[in-house]
């Protein structure tokens, strides 16, 4: 066989095994398969090793998380879809990221999980300036950069830090609640990962 | 700058003859028609007759079509108006010195349309009160907006406004009286003065950190069943939204990420209630009149960031005539902005682009509008006067350049 071809061969071959790849599944959530088209989706990029672990194990905390809202009846309407993904394409622009038929799947799947937090997640949290301001004092992540480095001064700038820290304390309340929830469902959900140890 | 000075006198009068036998309109509907040739001008040529004089005898010079003239500066007026406060700049002129009406007069004669330019949510520099008892920061102080650290701008020192990125003090857009209030300006302009055009600029947020006052979130709450927007302070939004959210973070991200969908989505609402307010109090003031406005060059940005939704402006026929500012795009941009808008469809707003004089070099003025002469638009228009003028080598350029006709639609 001449060189070039046996090359042009193997190219084929290799694309193939590359396309075989891509779509391989990564994890399977109640019968839902998570392949790594979706990591690409959902991190722009082909991801391997501890990275790749840590985005499909987000992704199955993710689908756990769907299936709750689902399990509750809250699924987004067309119409609901169809409006965000218009705000989004006005305050965006194009979708560049994603085909449209996708960005519209995921999007309904995050409204549905929103309604959710809406009725059964953001009412459990207290929200008093009391709480916030408690949290801010003990908790203000290192993240919040401009935030006084100890407690005294915490709690004597809070005024200042108001806004930012019931912003912060409600979007790491909403979190530590879902990853409960998940954590709780992933117990008697039928969940296989195949990457990672 | 004096070698224009002396171009400009001596034109000045040689084209006062000529000027004498123009006619507003030659009837020629059928003639190609060129891209209009404008130029924004801003009040400080508007402080005596003499500079009034200089003005439309350089834009005549030039071969300008219109001047856009600022007339509502900061809430006050450089004409005579029975709503607003005549601008204390123009204290020791002459009594019953009228800018607007001067420039009007002058521009008719030499066949230039002056189209009157209202700063309409911008209304004072702060930090100190205005003077003028009737300034609409003094009757309304409850409509200055309050930023999202619960602060009316009344109350920032220069250092906050400057660290807040604010020019001064703005009205909330979401401040319904003032949509009525500022339609009534503006439909006093129309109706008092021979003007061609009225045209909006700072119709909009001072940024994404002001609109935050209880009436306004009252109101947002109300009519979108949704969360305080005060939540939303800090959230930044980005195009992260295309993408699936990762994770219990990532979920607790995009809620927020809806919400602010919601709060921007609302936010410009308030903005097009003001621009259809006016034009329909302008319309009917004076029917056809020209209704344009000057906006964020970058229609996302703008949406974002100042609550400018003016594609929608543009696409439903709110103004006449939409103004991108692009001051800092090259010709391509500036193009390949025109060519989006499609300027040609039939029901729209015509496109004129706005070009920076006052931050760039002589010659990229000429450059960029000759960079513009395969787009559709209907016309260029430079900031501003006082850098023309400062840059002598630009107005002869631009002579050269300027597209001769404008392409025809597909």
């Amino acid at each position: 066989m001449p060189l070039n071809r046996r090359f042009r061969l193997l190219v084929a071959a290799a694309a193939l095994m590359s396309a075989a790849a891509r779509a391989a599944t990564l994890a399977v959530v109640d019968g839902v398969p998570i392949t790594d088209a979706d990591v690409a989706a959902a991190t722009g990029g082909d991801l391997a090793g501890e990275r790749l672990r840590v985005a499909v194990d987000k992704l199955v905390e993710r689908q756990l998380i769907l299936e709750i809202a689902e399990r509750k009846g809250l699924a987004a309407t067309a119409e609901e879809v169809n409006r965000a993904a218009a705000l989004a394409a006005k305050a965006y622009g194009p979708n560049r990221d994603t085909s449209p038929g996708q960005f519209r799947r995921h999007l309904a799947e995050e409204i549905t999980i929103s309604h959710y937090i809406d009725l059964y997640i953001y009412p459990r949290i207290p929200t008093d300036e009391a709480t916030v301001k408690a949290w801010f004092v003990q908790k203000a992540p290192s993240f919040m950069e401009k935030a006084p480095r100890t407690r005294a001064a915490r709690e004597e700038e809070y005024p200042r830090y108001r806004n930012e820290a019931q912003y912060y304390y409600v979007r790491s309340e909403i979190a530590r609640i879902l990853g409960e929830e998940a954590a709780a469902a992933r117990k008697s959900a039928r969940v296989k990962v195949y990457v990672g140890g | 700058m004096k070698t224009l000075h002396v171009l400009s006198r001596s034109l000045a009068s040689l084209l006062a003859l000529a000027a004498a036998g123009y006619a507003a309109g030659d009837g020629n509907t059928d003639a190609p028609r060129k891209p209009a040739r404008a130029m924004w001008v801003t009040t400080e040529a508007l402080y005596n007759r003499a500079e009034i004089e200089r003005l439309v005898a350089t834009a005549a010079a030039y071969d300008f079509d219109a001047l856009f003239v600022q007339v509502r500066r900061a809430g006050d007026a450089y004409y005579v108006s029975a709503r607003e406060p005549y601008s204390r700049k123009l204290e020791g002129q002459p009594a019953g010195f009228d800018p607007l009406a001067e420039t009007v007069r002058l521009g008719r004669l030499f066949g230039i349309e002056v189209h009157a330019w209202l700063n309409v949510n911008y209304v004072w520099p702060g930090p100190d009160l205005p003077a003028a008892p009737t300034h609409v920061a003094r009757r309304h102080p409850e409509w200055i907006s309050v930023g999202r650290d619960g602060r009316r701008m009344t109350g920032y020192s220069r250092r906050d406004l400057g660290r807040a990125d604010a020019e001064g003090w703005y009205v909330d857009p979401a401040e319904k009286a003032f949509a009525d209030y500022f339609a009534a300006v503006a439909a006093e302009v129309a109706a008092n003065y021979d003007v061609d055009g009225v045209h909006l600029d700072f119709v909009r947020y001072p940024n994404y950190r002001f609109g935050y006052g209880e009436k306004a979130r009252r109101r947002y709450m109300e009519e979108r069943g949704a969360p305080d927007p005060q939540l939303l302070g800090f959230h930044k939004l980005d195009d992260g939204i295309f993408r699936p959210a990762l994770g219990a973070e990532g979920l607790a991200d995009r809620w927020y990420d809806l919400r602010q969908l919601e709060w921007l989505d609302w936010r410009a609402d308030q903005v097009t209630r003001i621009v259809a307010a006016t034009g329909k109090a302008v319309a009917a003031a004076k029917p056809g009149v020209t209704y344009s406005a000057a906006v964020w060059a970058n229609p996302e940005h703008a949406y974002r960031y100042v609550g400018q939704d003016w594609v929608r402006w543009y696409e439903d026929g709110l103004v006449d005539v939409i103004i991108p500012m692009t001051y800092w795009g090259d010709a391509d941009k500036l193009g390949a902005l025109a060519s989006r808008l499609e300027g040609c469809r039939p029901g729209h707003a015509g496109v004129y682009l706005g070009v920076g004089t006052f931050n760039h070099g002589e010659l990229y003025t000429a450059e960029t509008v000759a960079g513009l002469a395969g787009a559709p638009v209907d016309g260029v228009v430079l900031f501003d006067y006082d850098s023309c003028w400062a840059k002598p080598g630009v107005l002869p350029a631009l002579v050269r350049t300027c597209p001769k006709e404008k392409p025809p639609c597909p």
